[in-house]
């Protein structure tokens, strides 16, 4: 895999950094992620992970943008309302980058489909928006042996860490045996 | 702006993953406080107990995570059980029932801050997250109205006042958000 | 000079709206009852029907987890700070609204 010389232009800042670099831009080319939502979390992820170069991003979302959410979501615009979040999101991702491939996956994260979508990418990022994704997420990124980039918020809190579980780190269940009752979760 | 610095940070260890750089955020977690404006930082073990990834694991292989995630409060009380439907009016009926009814009581169970959005002309506020039949100040020979913004957190105080005696009661089904749309076309959503 | 709980935003409420409170105790144990002596509706949030801390609810000394010191029974001393963390799943910072 070679980089094209529009390519070396567009990356030159990161080229020059030792610890990046050719080798490192390369690898950034090379890899792929899985993002989990496509929301408040996702707009700022996704374009920073399509900026910077990485090869080949899938987006995990099944809702559409809403006149609520553009105060917040900025990947998505006023004239994007109404329209699923994964291709509003991909969208501006490719408009900052159209050197990557982004994979858009306009569905539900469920049971039986988070195996066969976890295998095709190197890293899981979560950034959904309720307890039942984020322990499904948990689960099948270490039956799939991926390391996942966890992070979430409350108000005006927020709380990130990489679970990898493979490399003898901690999993989400280490960090939180169960979920709050219904009644007492904070949304 | 919160999700912004979270999800930055988020993209900042994805990339730090892939090129192998750096003192990855594996076994600490960053809390991140917008209005302290802090970072912190804690320990995050591996759990030997761990369901999951423990030394004897009991999760091996994915769950029913609907069934997972849906804890009740031990020991807390379950609702009563009522006809929902027979409490509910449609905007319109709501709207109509009470102009006919000359003891109507029309209480708003949101919260003050929503309360400062848009509100229904003659709405009395009782946050739900204090709402208490006996200190409310309403009589139970009152017609009470009740909304909130989509109609569920006025059911759970119908619950509290049908419980207290409470006879004559309406809940507005869809809230005030269903309102904005088929009653009061001037009214902001939010 | 006492034990500092710092309080996550989703139990502010509980405390008068407050993001940490002061209160005086030797262990972890000790510390929470003082806070819920004087804030009575935090503990079923923070507790189960057996005292135990619920399991959502992580609790720091020092910023290490005190279920790997002595669990509740941890000493403190004046200066420690206490951090309780609950589990969010949020990916957007509003409440949902119903």
């Amino acid at each position: 895999m070679k980089l094209n010389n529009e390519e070396i232009n567009r990356y030159s800042r990161h080229l020059t950094l030792p610890e990046v670099g050719m080798s490192g831009q390369l690898d950034l080319k090379k890899s792929s992620v899985l993002m989990i939502g496509a929301g408040g979390l996702g707009s700022p992820l996704g374009m920073y992970l399509g900026a910077v170069g990485v090869g080949r991003i899938g987006l995990v979302d099944f809702d559409v943008v809403d006149h609520t959410n553009l105060h917040r979501q900025i990947a998505h615009t006023t004239s994007d309302e109404g329209q699923p979040k994964v291709e509003s999101l991909r969208d501006t991702i490719l408009a900052g980058n159209p050197n990557i491939e982004v994979e858009i996956h306009n569905i539900r994260l469920e049971r039986d489909n988070v195996q066969e979508l976890f295998v095709q990418y190197d890293i899981i990022a979560d950034g959904s928006d309720n307890f039942e994704t984020r322990y499904l997420t948990n689960d099948a990124a270490y039956f799939s042996k991926k390391p996942l980039v966890s992070a979430s918020i409350f108000r005006f809190q927020g709380q990130i860490t990489i679970f990898s579980p493979e490399t003898g780190g901690p999993c989400y269940r280490c960090l939180y045996s169960e979920p709050p009752p219904v009644a007492l979760v904070p949304n | 702006m919160l999700p912004g610095v979270v999800g930055l940070i988020q993209a900042t260890e994805v990339i730090k993953l892939i090129l192998d750089e750096g003192a990855p955020l594996i076994g600490r977690l960053l809390l991140y406080d917008a209005m302290k404006m802090n970072f912190k930082e804690v320990r995050v073990r591996k759990d030997p107990e761990c369901v999951l990834c423990g030394d004897n694991p009991s999760v091996t292989e994915l769950i029913d995570y609907k069934a997972f995630c849906d804890i009740p409060i031990p020991g807390a009380e379950v609702p009563e059980k009522i006809d929902e439907a027979a409490y509910e009016l449609s905007p319109q009926e709501f709207k109509d029932a009470m102009d006919q009814d000359p003891s109507a009581v029309l209480i708003d169970v949101r919260e003050n801050y929503e309360w400062e959005i848009c509100k229904i002309d003659g709405a009395q506020l009782l946050p739900l997250s204090s709402f208490d039949p006996a200190t409310s100040g309403l009589d139970p020979e009152d017609s009470v109205y009740l909304y909130c913004y989509k109609g569920k957190r006025s059911m759970q105080a119908l619950k509290e006042l049908k419980k207290a005696g409470f006879k004559n009661l309406k809940n507005l089904s869809g809230g005030i958000d269903l309102w904005a749309e088929e009653v009061d076309s001037d009214m902001p959503q939010y | 000079m006492g034990v500092v709980i710092e309080i996550p935003s989703a139990l502010k409420q509980y405390v008068n709206d407050q993001d940490e409170v002061e209160v005086s105790g030797s262990s972890v144990e000790e510390v929470f009852e003082a806070l819920v002596s004087e804030y009575a509706e935090v503990k079923v949030n923070l507790f189960d029907e057996n005292g135990k801390i619920r399991n959502f609810i992580n609790v720091y000394l020092n910023d290490d987890d005190i279920r790997y010191a002595n669990g509740l029974k941890s000493k403190v001393q004046d200066g420690d700070t206490i951090q309780i963390v609950p589990s969010v799943a949020g990916g957007c910072s509003t409440e949902k609204n119903i």
